[in-house]
Formats: structure tokens, C-alpha cells, sequence
């Protein structure tokens, strides 16, 4: 099925924020039949995002792309990681803050157990020690946290260079920028640093899906609707943190059975 | 009373205690032991056969094909993944045939086109879910790559029994603590798809067959 699309390194993209910083609203009633335009993401600038990804493509394919090969060409996988884990490490007060603001405890204090065990025994995040002691990294952002509140996704938007988002998450963008420690610093080598966390942020989450983009793009019925679908679906995983539990997942009718409900979406997730 | 004060190394001993804590075990679910040895035995076989060179193109196509309709209910996941449009596959039994076999050549030849990148990596139950005791149930996995000291992959398989069989009817990748059900995904694309044709399912059939035949020659190019 084209989802293998994604099979192996989607999973890479799930860590990207490009592909991966987003959600829905979780959890309508499992009685309650799904509205149609529920089931898949809103998207009533379609045709004006579906320019603004012409124009990402065009951008990538010219010049994107070509950098992210030529830094994963020239550098060793241990040295990307290392890149990784720094960048994550950087993300730390952002998740914290969100962790804190959705009420989620357990998982502020594991935030801040990575970042404290993380900047120090992993030499400023280079290496990731905490997930062998058990602390699993997750991530969280106030996109996340606005839909915890109950705030609803809004249309879906594709913005170039950034990639796949919804009104509510691209706001969300703007006020983790604000809990963002290193944006409160005045200074030149600060925003040398600030430029540098971009430039690598960028670079490392489009050598992530290197292949991911190349199986869309060659093997998609629609690249646009793929990356919109598989943006909703992680979104959702994201915002209810992890795996849904089993009893929300949807039923697969044989064929021969009678539908479950007359008129209903057969077998379309109830949640959506 | 006066504010005792905290030193910065309790702080920190503090906040690392806070996250041991919530890294935690979580609580124990019902397992089901025959549905974690039916997708330990047959996922080994797709993954080994996909890299048996010791076979010609050919016959590992065969034997992978056979495999995969054995292990995966291909005409339940066919229905499923048209969603709300899958009425019509109930009022028109040839349309119902035809897109099964459609959809299976599709499913079959993805499956082999991604799967070769996991081809002779080992794959390791680590549990499972009952959602509907005896007949529904998730299987957790691990695929560790072949490579030193990547992260393995954390690959959860759905099974429903019909009958005295077992059979995969979705699978879900986590990483990071994301999920997607590919199942789920590939349904929203098709219903994206044939929204926009007014649901016209043998259009749809149409564009599926054209992707898999670019996927069958670059599987062929590959052998």
C-alpha cells in the first residue's frame, strides 16, 4: 500500500518538523458518526497551497536537496546524529514549557531530566545518555498544546521551505519562538549561533527524509494529498501523545458483512 | 519561617529523579502468545525471502507474493482503504474483483519495494494487545536495522482471525512517540482521490495500475 510509501523512512520523518509538527483535534465520541469533513484535513486553500508547494518543489529540487546529499555525502552517520541530538537537546525548553502547559507532569520532568543529563553528561547534547536511563524522548510544541486546550487545527496550510502546517500550528511556531531561551539573548556570536541552529535544523530534517520524499514524489498518486494526509495523521498520534489506544482504532469489515452503520464512512476512523 | 534554600545540585538530582520516574514501565495488557508467534514466523519469512539472492528475481517475487497473501487479508484491506465509497464494491461484484486484484498487485509491489531496504534485518515481538480477546489483536515488533547501532524501528501489526487464520490487516510505524497507521493513511488518500474524481473508482484503478508498473520495472532493474 502506498502508506509503505513511508515504510522505512517515514520514520525518520516523523522526527522532522517539517513533516511532523502536527495534530488534530483528538477524541469526538466513538458513537457519534464522523463528519465527512472530518475525516481528512481541512483544506479550503487548496488551490493556493497547491501553488505555494509548487513553489517548495521548485526551491527544493534546485536547491535544498542537492545541499541536504551533499551533507549527508560528506559527513559520517555518527557525526548527523551527533547534529540530531544537539538540535533536539536545543528544543529541551520549548518541550518543557508545553509538557508543563498541557498539565503533563511526568513527562515536564522527563523533558528536564534529558535536558539536565543531556547538556552535561552528553557534553552540551552532542550524546543522548538519558534514553538509555530510560527517560524516551518526545517532543512537544504549542501547536500541540493549543489542541490539548480544545482549540481546533483551522485549514491546513503549506508554507515553502517550512513545509506542511494548519493555522493553529503555524501559530504555534510563533509562540514557541518565544519560549525559546535562546531568542531572549542579545549579541553577535548568539545570533551566529541562531543561524547556525537554523541552518542545521533545516539541513538535517530534509537528509532525514531524503528518501521518504523521493518515494512520494515518484511513487504518489498525488505528492500534495500524500504529505497533507500523512501531516494529519502524525499530528494526531503527536497531540494524544503516542499510540491511540487500541479500542479507537477502526473496524475492518469483510466485505461480505453488512455495514455497520447505514450510510456510515465504512470503516473510516470514528476519532477523525 | 525563614526560605530554606535550594542548592543547584538538588535541583538538578531533583529533576533527573522527576523524569526516572516517569520513565516508568507502563501497566501490564493481555497478551495473546499465538498472534505474536504468527507475525514472528511470517515477517521473518518476508524479510528473509527478500534477501535471498540464492533465488532468481522471479522466484522471489512468487515467493514473496504468496507470503504476503497469506499473511495479509489483501481483500479486507481493499475494502477498507475506499472507505465510504466501498458501497460500490458491494453493488458490482466485477468492480469488486477487479480492484481487489488491483489494489493487491499495488500493495504487494510496495510492500517489496520498501521492504528490500529491510531485507535480512531481524524482527523481534516484544507484545501485544488484545482489542477484541481471541480475535483482534496488536502485535508489537521491533526491526533492527542492519546497520550497527541504529535505533530499531518500532513496527506494531493489527491481526483479525477469520476462521481458525490469523491475518495483518494494518500496520503502524512509531518512532519518537508518533504513530501512523499506513492502512488509515492510504484510505485518506484514496478518499482524497476519489472525492476529487466524483468517485470514480475504476479512474482511481487507472492511476494505480500506472504507479505500479513504474514500481515493478525499478524492481526489476534492481534484481
Amino acid at each position: 500500500m502506498r502508506g509503505l510509501v513511508s515504510v522505512l523512512s517515514f520514520a525518520a520523518c516523523l522526527a522532522t518538523p517539517a513533516l511532523a509538527s502536527a495534530q488534530e483535534p483528538a477524541i469526538a465520541s466513538a458513537q457519534e458518526p464522523a463528519p465527512a469533513a472530518a475525516t481528512e484535513q481541512s483544506d479550503p486553500w487548496e488551490g493556493f497551497n497547491r501553488n505555494l508547494f509548487a513553489v517548495h518543489e521548485g526551491v527544493d529540487e534546485a536547491v535544498v536537496e542537492p545541499i541536504a546529499r551533499g551533507y549527508r555525502a560528506v559527513t559520517p552517520g555518527v557525526f548527523r546524529q551527533g547534529v540530531r541530538n544537539v538540535l533536539r537537546n536545543l528544543r529541551g525548553p520549548v518541550i518543557f514549557a508545553n509538557d508543563v502547559l498541557q498539565g503533563e507532569f511526568n513527562r515536564a520532568g522527563t523533558t528536564a531530566g534529558r535536558f539536565v543529563i543531556n547538556s552535561t553528561v552528553g557534553v552540551v547534547g552532542v550524546f543522548d545518555p538519558a534514553t538509555p536511563m530510560g527517560l524516551e524522548r518526545h517532543d512537544e510544541d504549542f501547536g500541540q498544546t493549543l489542541a490539548v486546550w480544545g482549540v481546533d487545527s483551522g485549514p491546513y496550510i503549506f508554507i515553502p521551505l517550512m513545509g506542511p502546517s494548519t493555522v493553529r500550528d503555524t501559530f504555534g511556531r510563533v509562540v514557541d519562538a518565544a519560549f525559546d531561551p535562546l531568542n531572549w539573548i542579545d549579541g553577535d556570536e548568539v545570533d551566529d549561533v541562531r543561524i547556525a541552529r537554523t541552518v542545521f535544523t533545516a539541513l538535517s530534517a530534509r537528509e532525514q527524509v531524503l528518501e521518504t520524499v523521493d518515494d512520494i514524489r515518484r511513487d504518489s498518486l498525488d505528492p500534495y494529498v500524500t504529505i497533507r494526509t500523512s501531516y494529519g495523521l502524525l499530528r494526531e498520534s503527536a497531540i494524544q501523545n503516542g499510540p491511540a489506544d487500541v479500542q479507537d482504532l477502526p473496524d475492518f469489515e469483510d466485505i461480505d458483512d453488512e455495514p455497520a452503520l447505514e450510510g456510515s464512512a465504512g470503516g473510516e476512523n470514528p476519532q477523525h | 519561617m525563614p526560605a530554606r534554600s535550594i542548592s543547584r545540585a538538588a535541583f538538578l538530582a531533583g529533576l533527573v529523579g522527576v523524569g526516572l520516574v516517569a520513565g516508568a514501565p507502563a501497566a501490564y495488557a493481555a497478551r495473546n502468545a499465538e498472534a505474536e508467534r504468527y507475525v514472528q514466523e511470517n515477517a521473518s519469512s518476508a524479510l528473509r525471502t527478500l534477501g535471498d539472492r540464492s533465488i532468481s528475481a522471479a522466484q522471489r517475487r512468487q515467493t514473496f507474493d504468496r507470503l504476503m497473501q497469506q499473511f495479509a487479508d489483501m481483500p479486507r484491506i481493499a475494502n477498507f482503504v475506499l472507505g465510504r465509497y466501498s458501497g460500490q464494491l458491494r453493488a458490482d461484484t466485477a468492480l469488486r474483483t477487479e480492484w481487489t486484484r488491483t489494489f493487491q498487485e499495488y500493495a504487494i509491489a510496495v510492500y517489496e519495494d520498501r521492504l528490500e531496504r529491510f531485507s535480512g534485518s531481524a524482527i523481534r515481538v516484544t507484545g501485544s494487545t488484545e482489542r477484541v480477546a481471541g480475535r483482534d489483536v496488536i502485535v508489537d515488533t521491533e526491526i533492527q536495522p542492519r546497520t550497527a547501532g541504529g535505533r530499531p524501528m518500532t513496527v506494531q501489526w493489527r491481526l483479525l482471525r477469520s476462521g481458525n487464520a490469523w491475518k495483518v490487516v494494518d500496520v503502524s510505524l512509531l518512532m519518537d512517540g508518533n504513530q501512523i497507521w499506513l492502512a488509515q493513511q492510504q484510505q485518506r488518500d484514496f478518499l482524497a482521490q476519489l472525492d476529487a474524481n466524483n468517485g470514480n473508482i475504476r479512474a482511481l484503478m487507472t492511476e494505480i495500475r500506472t504507479v505500479t508498473a513504474s514500481m515493478r520495472q525499478r524492481i526489476m532493474a534492481r534484481s
